[in-house]
């Protein structure tokens, strides 16, 4: 790491309505250097490197990148410099392939046709030199979610790029893959360049980066040398306060089982097999926490637990009853309640209003005759409202209007209030802010305790931990190694999510 | 023999306008805009066209004209769909509506006229042939540009980076976004490129193929024409089929008549659209519309998009 | 550099403001398409507006055509509160006509009951039409704009193929007329105009399509579908029944215009039944943003657009289609208000 300038962004306002995103916020980064911009969700992070990217503009303030002041306007201006960025959610065209993707909007030397050739013979230098291997001619569709990284590195480093930007590279990976990213970024400094990496995650950012930049609710609270400080100083600048690092869930007399699932085959949208022969079993006031990278066939397991996909084989028993078959009405008058991945697409009717979110699943109990009793509703809304701490102007704005977190008790206020016997969390706690995040996690314990079995589905391994009693992994749809927490090794945990055989 | 021969002939003259206007809309859509005004715009060309053929007595002029108009209308699409980024459906649908209001009210006056139209270009020793001489090579310059057409805009979307520009920008627009091609502007030209091309199926239909102009005389094929988009699988190629296909079921309730087949001519006329749904129908349950439609067909792109 | 800005909230005058600053526009657009043909554009709405409020007769003939609107208006918009665009109004209403007109002219029933029976047909008829595109839709996910549209032109040529062939009317000199239905097969008149019970079934049915959207659970199943149909499946709502049975409601009320149009005003089935009833659906149920009781409002509005375009046919010889013109730039210009709720134009240096 150079003591040389590449970066410099000072007093770096954006707004939002209503909301400050960045506000007046320095950023100094060096040649040479990984460069870790620490902070919770909602801290400002993806804002700030967005504009610098040129996604975004903003409203005061200036960028000097190499010693000159520069404005993008767009992200290729940012490109045009030497500036590229991985976004949290990848920026693949699935239906093209690896090649196809990364020379996208390129002008190659046979311009405008494509020269594929000089392409794959680019491409193949910089896999060797920097450690990243692909397969150019495979469809992006077909890709893990490491290899669908690997290609937006490989996209940036095409280009020349003199900053890398990261955006929680390593949310979706498993800890061999994050091995390799770390050691990749490593060769990628050693040869010159510079790495942003964004990142919510203290353990990462202590392990790879040189230096750190704290962000919080807009402003940068300050930068300091990895070497030279921890995780509970890092902890405190990000939330203002100490932080209670560890929300573990207390041991409890488990009661009779509750669910049982045996031997699912479920199919997905395409008609492959999802789930492969899943077979489980959750008891009253214990959590199962269910280990693995997105795409395993988490999102069939929610759904065919709520009612929502029929599985082609096996059977789901609650309570003893078998109640595989019966419409997503009949899962719900069974007392399943589930809160969704995807919280805004499935979880949510954005357009609606507070109230009527928070009556979607029960409208149908407050029927009167051929009407609605809408007083009813509107009044255990507002008991809803009250219980859960839901901070809205009223009940009558549309729901898209509240921020993340609120947006998130609205669905927990919604699915906990009718104490469910059966609990499918799936990411409960992803995007949210500390605050958010300790909210959630005690709300599942304390509905556990009420006697709730809870599934919880979680990509987040420290979460997995330290919430459930049960740990397993999906892989490929297969469930394996079912262990009780005392006995769960993080490196065999990891070792599982990666695809290797349970011991 | 020869009855087949000129039902060929016949077929690919009909098709052609049908040609024009999917592969026009091909384009459009691959950039992820959905234009459903092509009845509208189709019509407009056919009216622009005749009524410049007309003053002018230069039917290319028309032609050229037709284009132009289709163009002017496709940019009402494309500013209402990719600017103020409203429902795409309801835009289109109001531009039918507004292409067969404006062409009933400004049209009249044109029922009945004559104007310079298109004529057949035998194609030296090569309409002399037998058989494929009469079906293939006997037709208006228009047919022969529409079926070098087919292979343009395959090399186009496909072998260039413009193609692949625009084809990124319907599937994923954010991805084609963070990489620094301009979305907005990839989609106003495809779409404009669209109209251009239906405002010309609809000159053929006046000039070449019908030769005259009457109120509603695109008769439904502008949305036989989205049907047909759907069943190609957005890939000119099979557009080509598609087109001469539906071309030759419009032919056949002519010929089935003609040859005093007896069932009224209305049922005939039903046909077309009968057969379209049942294409359609087709398409969906080999799941091909879904998987074939650009991912983000019909959706405005927002770029500061907070979550 | 003029940059196009997200709102932070939007006035409300605004969003009463633009219906009509929209038809003030599309006024003055078609003003200058008269002036472009000679014809002087205030002498043309003064037309306009006294054909249907300078008399009795007028004023019955705003109802009249304002009454299969409104039904085509709310054809639309309960299936769009759902998310689905219901284009095949027109089809549905010719299909109900044909089934009114079948039952007028060949079944015997006992005089009083035919209304009821031309009524019940047209509706199941119509019903029967908007099911095939509505089962499509919630099964194969089939695009229901082209699926409705391409059974317009079947019915309509349906319709036709009867009237040149084997419903036509004995005495019709060639015309593509069936006969004249029988008395009992006629919608009562008013006040010695062509004013029809129609009109008053055609409002009661809105207010009670609007309670039923507004106070039932169905009601609000269906709008929660409208909102997220992912999250109405979540929600357990069976979100492809939602789809069908709204689009079965939308095909009923319109094949009911249908059976209102050939038994209170053209006697008989024909060809040409609607110039583009259905059609008019759409720009009546966008305005009234799928809230029935405002529908009616609505139509009110396009009823008036029709009696003045023929008021304009028969004075000036201007095609009715210029109706269409005007529905066309009315919409146009509400979506671009629209945007205008939502975002505002600054201009900054640099």
């Amino acid at each position: 790491m150079s003591r040389e300038v590449l970066l410099e962004m000072r007093g770096i306002v954006k707004r939002f309505p209503g909301v400050v995103a960045n506000d007046g916020v320095n950023l100094t980064v060096y040649r040479g250097e990984i460069h870790g911009l620490l902070g919770e969700n909602g801290a400002g992070k993806t804002t700030l490197m967005n504009i610098l990217y040129g996604l975004y503009q903003p409203d005061e303030g200036e960028i000097i990148f190499e010693g000159k002041r520069v404005r993008f306007r767009s992200p290729r201006d940012a490109i045009e410099a030497g500036i590229g960025m991985v976004h949290q959610h990848f920026m693949l065209v699935r239906r093209m392939n690896v090649l196809q993707n990364i020379v996208l909007g390129y002008r190659t030397p046979k311009d405008p046709l494509i020269d594929e050739g000089w392409v794959k013979e680019k491409i193949e230098e910089l896999s060797k030199m920097y450690g990243i291997g692909v397969d150019v001619d495979e469809l992006v569709a077909d890709l893990s979610v490491g290899e669908e990284q690997r290609v937006e590195i490989l996209k940036a480093l095409f280009r020349n790029v003199k900053l890398l930007i990261l955006d929680e590279p390593t949310a979706v990976l498993t800890p061999q893959e994050v091995k390799n990213l770390f050691s990749a970024l490593r060769a990628m400094t050693q040869k010159g360049l510079t790495v942003i990496f964004i990142t919510h995650k203290l353990k990462e950012a202590l392990s790879v980066t040189d230096r750190i930049t704290v962000l919080r609710r807009g402003k940068n609270v300050g930068t300091i040398e990895t070497a030279k400080t921890n995780e509970r100083e890092l902890a405190r600048m990000m939330v203002g306060r100490e932080v209670v690092m560890d929300i573990r869930k207390p041991k409890i007399e488990f009661g009779e089982e509750v669910l049982r699932v045996e031997d699912l085959w479920v199919e997905d949208d395409r008609g492959l097999m999802a789930l492969k022969g899943v077979t489980f079993s959750i008891r009253r006031g214990e959590i199962l926490g269910i280990a693995g990278v997105s795409g395993n066939g988490q999102k069939e397991l929610e759904e065919v637990l709520t009612g929502l996909r029929k599985p082609k084989k096996g059977r789901i028993i609650l309570n003893g009853k078998d109640i595989t078959n019966l419409s997503v009405e009949g899962y719900t008058a069974s007392g399943v309640a589930c809160i969704p991945e995807d919280r805004i697409g499935v979880g949510l009717a954005p357009s609606l209003s507070v109230a009527d979110n928070l009556m979607l699943r029960d409208f149908r109990n407050f029927r009167k005759g051929i009407t609605l009793d809408f007083k009813a509703m509107e009044e255990r809304a507002a008991k809803l409202v009250e219980e859960f701490a839901i901070k809205t102007p009223s009940l009558h704005v549309p729901a898209s209007t509240l921020s993340g977190g609120n947006i998130q008790r609205i669905i927990l206020a919604r699915e906990l209030s009718r104490n469910p016997k059966l609990l499918i969390a799936s990411q409960p706690s992803r995007g949210l802010d500390i605050a958010g995040i300790e909210y959630v996690r005690q709300r599942l314990i304390n509905a556990a305790k009420n006697g709730s079995a809870i599934l919880l589905i979680s990509e987040d391994l420290e979460e997995i931990l330290q919430l459930s009693d049960t740990i397993a992994v999906i892989y490929e749809g297969e469930i394996k190694g079912i262990i009780p927490r005392e006995k769960a090794d993080i490196e065999e945990i990891g070792y599982l999510m990666a695809g290797g055989a349970a011991a | 023999m020869d009855f087949i021969a000129s039902l060929i002939a016949a077929s690919i003259r009909a098709g052609t306008p049908l040609l024009f206007a999917t592969l026009g809309e091909i384009i459009t859509e691959r950039s992820g805009v959905l234009n459903l005004g092509l009845e509208g715009i189709m019509i407009m060309g056919a009216m622009t066209g005749f009524a410049v053929s007309l003053i002018t007595g230069n039917p290319w002029l028309g032609v050229l004209a037709a284009g132009v108009a289709g163009m002017a209308m496709a940019a009402i699409h494309a500013f209402f769909s990719v600017t103020l980024k409203a429902d795409q459906s309801v835009t289109g649908l109001m531009l039918v509506l507004l292409g067969i209001g404006l062409t009933g009210f400004l049209g009249r006056s044109y029922i009945g006229q004559v104007a310079a139209y298109i004529q057949p270009v035998k194609i030296p020793y090569l309409s002399e042939l037998p058989f494929v001489g009469e079906a293939f090579f006997n037709h208006d310059p228009l047919v022969y540009v529409a079926m070098l057409l087919v292979p343009l805009t395959w090399f186009f979307l496909f072998r260039t980076r413009y193609g692949m520009e625009i084809i990124a920008v319907g599937e994923n627009p954010e991805a084609a976004d963070t990489l620094g091609i301009n979305v907005e502007k990839l989609r106003y030209a495809s779409v404009l490129i669209g109209g251009f091309l239906v405002g010309i199926a609809g000159a053929h239909l006046s000039l070449a193929y019908a030769k005259l102009w009457t109120d509603g005389m695109t008769a439904g094929r502008g949305w036989i024409c989205l049907a047909l988009v759907i069943f190609s699988g957005w890939m000119p190629q099979r557009a080509l089929l598609g087109a001469y296909l539906f071309g030759g079921l419009d032919v056949l309730s002519f010929k089935l008549q003609a040859a005093g087949v007896g069932v009224s001519y209305h049922l005939l006329k039903m046909i077309p659209y009968v057969v379209t749904i049942l294409v359609l129908l087709i398409s969906v349950i080999r799941g091909r519309d879904k998987f074939g439609a650009p991912s983000a067909l019909g959706k405005p792109y927002i770029r500061e998009q907070r979550y | 550099m003029i940059k196009i800005e997200r709102r932070h909230e939007t006035p409300r005058w605004l969003v009463y403001a633009i219906p009509f600053i929209s038809i003030a526009v599309s006024l003055l657009f078609v003003g200058l398409l008269l002036l472009a043909v000679g014809v002087n554009p205030v002498d043309a709405y003064m037309t306009m507006f006294s054909r249907s409020f300078g008399s009795k007769f007028g004023l019955t003939e705003l109802f009249v055509k304002t009454a299969p609107i409104v039904l085509t208006g709310l054809a639309v918009a309960i299936p769009l509160r759902a998310g689905l665009w219901n284009i095949g109004a027109e089809g549905q209403l010719y299909m109900g006509a044909f089934a009114a007109s079948f039952i007028a002219l060949y079944v015997s029933l006992p005089p009083p009951l035919v209304l009821p029976a031309m009524a019940l047909a047209a509706a199941f008829m119509g019903l029967l039409w908007a099911s095939l595109p509505g089962i499509l839709k919630a099964k194969f996910d089939l695009n229901e704009i082209i699926s409705t549209l391409l059974l317009n032109y079947v019915a309509i040529y349906w319709v036709d193929y009867l009237v040149y062939g084997p419903m036509r009317g004995k005495e019709v000199f060639n015309f593509p007329y069936s006969d004249i239905f029988p008395d009992f097969a006629i919608l009562p008149r008013f006040f010695g105009t062509r004013l029809h019970a129609g009109v008053f079934i055609a409002i009661i049915i809105a207010i009670l399509l609007y309670l039923v959207i507004k106070k039932t659970s169905f009601g609000f199943a269906v709008k929660v579908v409208g909102a997220n149909p992912k999250a109405a499946e979540y929600a357990g709502i069976n979100r492809k029944r939602i789809i069908i049975y709204t689009m079965l409601i939308g095909g009923a009320v319109a094949g009911f215009a249908g059976m209102m149009e050939v038994s209170g005003i053209h006697m008989r089935l024909r060809s040409g039944l609607s110039p583009g009833y259905g059609y008019a659906g759409i720009p009546v149920a966008l305005l009234a943003k799928g809230n029935p009781l405002a529908v009616i409002l609505s139509a009110f509005l396009f009823g008036f657009l029709y009696v003045g375009g023929s008021a304009l046919q028969t004075t000036y010889s201007i095609p009715v289609s210029i109706v269409y013109v005007f529905q066309a730039l009315i919409v146009l210009f509400i979506i671009g208000g629209e945007f205008f709720t939502k975002y505002t134009i600054r201009i900054r240096r640099g």
